[in-house]
């Protein structure tokens, strides 16, 4: 499967985890992609040189199930406004993360379209996200029912977010890598190996540990 | 194993777990020719060295912000270029600032960066990437 690299921690590889997923955020300019990847706080610690120079990439770990999960999460950084992403950019994205802005039916209606481009160039098996942004604010003009609609006929889970709130963020990236998680645990059952793993309960009280906090 | 955090109390992300035997000592210049984030009340001329976590592989670190290229010019490379540090049993140099590390949880930073190196005891220069985490920039405990 391309895109994850898994390693067994107990192979005396020395690696610090046991498997890797690049995530992507994908959706209009202006949905607050960036907002969920990056917050610069406007403080003394952020200089702004950082800011003008911009986010490649973060790296998030995740325990799922006693698993340690390395999350590497990519933002189109703009890229988007000429619908020019590259297919670089999916290569070996394991998870993608379709945001809309509740406050902006436009970038709601062009979900459909990123499903569309999504769907030509990611993996089969990338697992999808929807995500409504900007919950918080009371300028909303799509409804948590449209979201979900929309959802269930793309046939993908869906969950809004603020990113003001980093707890409701970390959920997110977590939601996403544990249904990625349960994607591979599945496929290693329905491939008949080893049933060593078949114990394995995902638990869905949203129990698991934040990201950063561990 | 000794953790490196972030050193904002009510962030305290994991960065990474310090393994002591890549812990360098680079001259404390270097916190200012890279413009790194210092937390230390006093300045750093009283020390002559600070510490540095050497890091091979940027999925060492637990939870890391990594930064798009830093522009040309905007380090001062010449300083920098001047540094020779021990590790490994090669002496190495630092090429060029190459990306800058910021906290993954709140984005404060900037606590490390990203370099080329080139390893001055080989003829043919061998190179590589490596990422210098500042230890004077985390909690280290």
């Amino acid at each position: 499967m391309s895109g994850l690299r898994t390693v067994s921690a107990s192979a005396g590889s020395g690696k610090s985890y046991d498997s890797i997923m690049k995530i992507l955020l994908i959706g209009d300019s202006g949905v607050g992609k960036s907002c969920l990847l990056v917050r610069f706080v406007d403080d003394k610690f952020n200089p702004s040189f950082i800011t003008t120079i911009g986010i490649d990439f973060k790296i998030k770990t995740v325990d799922i199930n006693g698993k340690k999960i390395k999350l590497q999460l990519w933002d189109t950084a703009g890229q988007e406004r000429f619908r020019t992403i590259t297919t670089a950019y999916y290569r070996g994205a394991m998870g993608i993360i379709l945001v809309y802005d509740v406050t902006d039916e436009r970038t709601f209606a062009n979900i459909r379209q990123w499903f569309k481009t999504v769907n030509e160039h990611a993996n089969d098996d990338a697992q999808l996200l929807l995500v409504g942004n900007k919950s918080d604010m009371e300028t909303r003009t799509v409804t948590l029912e449209q979201g979900e609609t929309l959802a269930k006929e793309l046939g993908i889970p869906f969950v809004e977010s603020s990113a003001k709130n980093d707890d409701n963020v970390n959920e997110i990236f977590f939601t996403l890598a544990k249904l990625i998680q349960e994607k591979i645990d599945n496929d290693k059952l329905a491939g008949g190996t080893s049933g060593k793993d078949s114990s394995i309960n995902i638990n869905s009280g949203g129990s698991g540990s934040k990201s950063g906090c561990c | 194993m000794r953790k490196a955090r972030c050193s904002f109390e009510d962030c305290n992300s994991a960065i990474i777990d310090v393994n002591v035997d890549d812990v360098i000592l680079l001259p404390s210049s270097v916190l200012r020719d890279a413009k790194l984030m210092q937390l230390s009340k006093k300045p750093s001329e009283t020390q002559q060295t600070n510490e540095f976590l050497l890091v091979n592989d940027v999925w060492d670190f637990d939870n890391i912000g990594v930064s798009k290229e830093v522009p040309e010019g905007f380090t001062n490379e010449e300083n920098m270029r001047e540094v020779q540090f021990e590790h490994g049993g090669s002496f190495w140099r630092m090429d060029k600032c190459l990306k800058y590390l910021i906290c993954s949880d709140c984005d404060k930073g900037p606590i490390g960066f990203g370099c080329s190196l080139s390893n001055q005891a080989q003829r043919g220069a061998q190179n590589k990437v490596v990422y210098l985490l500042s230890l004077e920039s985390v909690k280290y405990v």
